[in-house]
């Protein structure tokens, strides 16, 4: 039933949609990561507008499809006279995406920072930057690992959407095989084996993390 | 100094996103002088559909619509930059500026023709009905043979729009409508059918034959439904000029008989095509 053959010839276009896959997933996680880290400081940094300017951002991105904000993102590039960029196009909307959702799980993660250290770093005189380098967000990082995890396994699987602004990654290339073929069955069970594998190196590379950072600051 | 360039940015990046969005499109510079410019066509296709774009074993984009792009671009003295994408992207994309042309194989609709330019035609299609050999439920193409069934469409395409008809005629005789499973690939609509989840599936003829001729199941088409419509590419409208430049190119190739010659090579018939006044009224 599984005809093998049919997954060998398809793999040179497979493998290079799941590079573009890895890719996109990495960048966007990258920008993800950024924006949210910044956004969530916005939010509790104090300053009326950067508060406001998060929430907005938030909102936004919480609050309209992914599908939509590719549109928009790609669609508005070429106003800003970027044409032809469908992979940077993918990676700013994907991680803005994302990136409100580790907006919010680092907030929670900061908020439950003890006050005492907080207290405690700036009895030690050090200033709102090093608060927030050496305090608050180490520790903001470590308790919030598996829900960062969790988030970027979710967009590692929200990629597929960027072939419709014209990236050409895994899944379309999985597509476009089987629109020559029309034998969907190896193709798409090859597909998913190769999001499982992505899935289980991310989390791999997390737990990794987790021991590491457990170890380094004793944590439990 | 940090705590302060931080929100700056952030605010700077937020502001010139919302500009950018909102604003309409500038009156770009002619789309044709650019091309020219670059020495290359950035050209959008969504190549899942066989026999008129697909991708070869080895990933290259082929088909009818490919080698009559190829044929036009040597004449124009310009390369083809292909950007591989779903069908749902490309009319929004043409109206966005975010590429020069569509050359993937787009059925000339007066809707479609309000929004974007198309080229004078290349092909002509007629969408048929494909069903599991021997389905007798499936017993004819008229709309009460196919009333109450399920059809698989991709969406927003011709055959799409003629079963749409349909159930508006059989709502109107107070018979039970066709139920649309729209999805994203020809091959969707296969899977659908073969899975039993539908009763037939409509598309192009020439792409149901491609099907009929690939796959070892017992598939058969019934018959034809809907006008026979005229198959061309789009090009943004504030582009006349790469228009005429691409309708010269395709005429040029239709008075040397290349253009039939590649019909007969991907279709095995050839079609009448004009080269004005294409448009449906409706």
């Amino acid at each position: 039933m599984f005809d093998v053959a049919r997954v060998v010839e398809a793999w040179p276009l497979l493998a290079k949609g799941a590079w573009v896959t890895a890719q996109l997933t990495v960048a966007a996680t990258a920008v993800s990561l950024i924006v949210g880290t910044l956004s969530a400081m916005l939010q509790l940094s104090g300053l009326r507008a950067g508060y406001w300017l998060s929430r907005v951002y938030v909102s936004a991105m919480r609050g309209t499809p992914l599908l939509v904000q590719l549109f928009v993102v790609f669609f508005g590039l070429p106003l800003l006279g970027i044409r032809g960029e469908a992979f940077l196009a993918a990676v700013i909307a994907i991680g803005l995406n994302s990136g409100a959702f580790v907006t919010e799980i680092l907030r929670a993660a900061v908020l439950n920072v003890p006050r005492g250290q907080i207290e405690a770093a700036e009895a030690v005189g050090m200033s709102r930057w090093q608060l927030w380098r050496r305090t608050i967000l180490p520790q903001a990082f470590v308790t919030s690992l598996p829900a960062l995890t969790n988030e970027f396994t979710i967009l590692l699987k929200a990629t597929p959407l960027a072939s419709v602004v014209a990236v050409t990654e895994l899944t379309y290339a999985g597509q476009l095989v089987i629109a020559r073929t029309f034998e969907p069955t190896e193709i798409l069970l090859t597909v998913a084996a190769v999001y499982v594998a992505f899935v289980l190196c991310l989390s791999q590379v997390s737990r990794r993390m987790e021991s590491r950072f457990a170890r380094r600051w004793s944590i439990q | 100094m940090t705590r302060r360039v931080i929100p700056l940015l952030s605010a700077a990046a937020i502001a010139i996103a919302g500009v950018a969005v909102s604003l309409s499109p500038p009156a770009h510079a002619e789309a044709l002088d650019d091309i020219k410019a670059r020495g290359k066509m950035l050209v959008a296709i969504d190549p899942t559909f066989a026999p008129f774009e697909y991708t070869d074993a080895s990933g290259n984009i082929v088909g009818f619509d490919p080698a009559v792009l190829e044929l036009v671009a040597e004449g124009m003295g310009v390369e083809i930059d292909y950007q591989v994408m779903g069908f749902s992207g490309i009319i929004p994309g043409l109206i966005a500026g975010s590429f020069d042309l569509t050359a993937t194989a787009l059925a000339v609709r007066k809707e479609r023709a309000e929004r974007i330019d198309f080229t004078v035609p290349v092909a002509a299609g007629v969408s048929g009905i494909l069903r599991r050999g021997g389905d007798t439920k499936v017993a004819g193409t008229a709309p009460a043979d196919l009333s109450g069934l399920k059809a698989a469409v991709k969406a927003t395409t011709q055959p799409e729009q003629v079963l749409q008809g349909f159930n508006e005629e059989l709502e109107q005789k107070g018979m039970k409508p066709i139920e649309l499973l729209s999805v994203e690939t020809v091959e969707q609509t296969i899977a659908a059918l073969m899975a039993g989840r539908v009763d037939f599936v409509a598309d192009d003829v020439a792409v149901l034959a491609t099907v009929i001729k690939a796959r070892s199941d017992d598939l058969e088409i019934v018959g034809t439904v809907g006008p026979s419509v005229y198959i061309s590419w789009g090009t943004n409208k504030d582009d006349p000029a790469l228009n005429a430049a691409l309708n010269e190119q395709i005429i040029a190739l239709k008075e040397s008989g290349r253009l039939a010659e590649l019909h007969m090579e991907y279709f095995g018939v050839t079609f009448d095509l004009p080269n004005e006044n294409f448009i449906p009224a409706e």
